[in-house]
């Protein structure tokens, strides 16, 4: 394989993965926004300016407002829980780069890269353990 | 990098809110630059990718670790790695291109090669990596301070592929950036899981940055890289001395 061949296979992949990342990013942060926003407009944030520490202090004493598994934000969705709309955007966020790992296994095997292409998925299998592993 | 410092000093915000809503940051910074530096060529894939194997155990191995180690130590040892990198920034200040890079094994076995073309310079510039074992090392490194800091620690990658690996400065600067949201993402869901990662505090900062990296990349690919240097190295010097002085229990203003 010459190298400018190598540079082609690379170019392409590599705007494939930029559309990916800024829109996947852009989705989730849009979601997350309009999460805060309905927050927002129930009157969430109002109570006449308290500081940004204060406000977070008061979200901790609810225990609706920090989320720490999966489950719980999809029952506080359930209930309708603005914040949690914002929360799974926050998550859908944190998938955006494993989503790009994933799609590059494909995208070499295709150019007949094996070896990036298992590259690919020893990233992709490392970053499934951090999601999953108790640490 | 500087995030958590802002947040904890000028908004005297929980440190553990802090650095949830930086690592959120840092993926947003990086998927909001990423589509800026692929376009211009800048940014390698496959050295992004070869390198993340080393950051991402680092990054899982670092959050785990996080409750484990003192953060104070932690934060000498980064002020140190960072001051020694600024003085040979400052040595090389006016390099711009690498010289004459030695062949490395493992450079030639994995591609760890490209060409992008360089607006300032008006013609094409190819590369290669050296060193890759050094780098390599460096990114597991990295990778840790990541994890167990809530940091993308992109200063730390650009300095393992400038300086170990002798790749072009723009080059590990747009590389890097490709590397630091895989590199949160896999330390992320502890945070997650430790409840650090606020939806008030860190969806309002995933916004800013992710506006703020699309704008800043831009103007990458027009600078030279004795330019990048040059605004790179006040920051490396910034970040170490406020560490060090964290590190010390003084307050830094």
């Amino acid at each position: 394989m010459n190298s400018s061949h190598h540079d082609e296979i690379l170019r392409r992949i590599e705007i494939l993965i930029a559309r990916v990342l800024f829109i996947g990013a852009l989705i989730a942060i849009v979601v997350a926004a309009a999460g805060i926003l309905m927050y927002a407009a129930k009157g969430g944030l109002s109570s006449a300016g308290p500081s940004l520490q204060d406000q977070l202090r008061r979200q901790t004493g609810d225990q609706t407002a920090v989320f720490v598994s999966l489950s719980q934000i999809a029952d506080s969705l359930k209930n309708g829980n603005p914040l949690a709309i914002t929360e799974a955007g926050l998550m859908l966020l944190l998938l955006v780069p494993v989503i790009t790992v994933a799609l590059l296994i494909p995208a070499f095997f295709k150019e007949s890269d094996f070896r990036y292409s298992a590259i690919a998925a020893i990233v992709l299998m490392i970053l499934l353990f951090g999601l999953i592993h108790r640490g | 990098m500087l995030l958590v410092p802002i947040l904890t000093m000028f908004f005297s915000v929980d440190i553990h809110y802090a650095m949830g809503a930086s690592i959120v940051s840092v993926i947003a910074t990086s998927s909001g630059a990423a589509a800026a530096y692929l376009k211009s060529g800048l940014s390698n894939v496959r050295i992004g990718l070869f390198l993340v194997m080393a950051t991402t155990v680092g990054a899982i191995t670092g959050a785990s670790l996080a409750g484990l180690v003192s953060v104070r130590g932690l934060e000498f040892i980064l002020a140190c790695a960072l001051g020694h990198a600024a003085i040979t920034m400052a040595r090389q200040l006016n390099v711009e291109l690498p010289g004459d890079v030695p062949d490395n094994r493992w450079a030639k076995r994995y591609s760890l090669e490209g060409v992008y073309y360089d607006v300032p310079l008006g013609r094409d510039v190819r590369y290669h990596a050296t060193h890759v074992g050094r780098g390599f090392a460096a990114m597991f490194g990295a990778g840790m301070l990541s994890g167990l800091l809530g940091i993308g620690s992109g200063a730390l990658k650009v300095l393992a592929m400038d300086h170990f690996m002798r790749l072009p400065m723009k080059v590990s600067t747009a590389t890097s950036n490709f590397m630091i949201g895989i590199t949160a993402a896999a330390s992320a869901a502890v945070y997650f899981r430790h409840g650090d990662i606020h939806p008030i505090l860190a969806s309002p900062v995933a916004v800013g940055v992710l506006i703020g990296a699309h704008l800043g990349t831009r103007i990458l690919s027009r600078l030279r890289n004795v330019t990048v240097r040059r605004a790179f190295l006040p920051v490396l010097l910034y970040l170490a001395v406020s560490l060090l002085f964290r590190s010390l229990g003084w307050k830094f203003l």
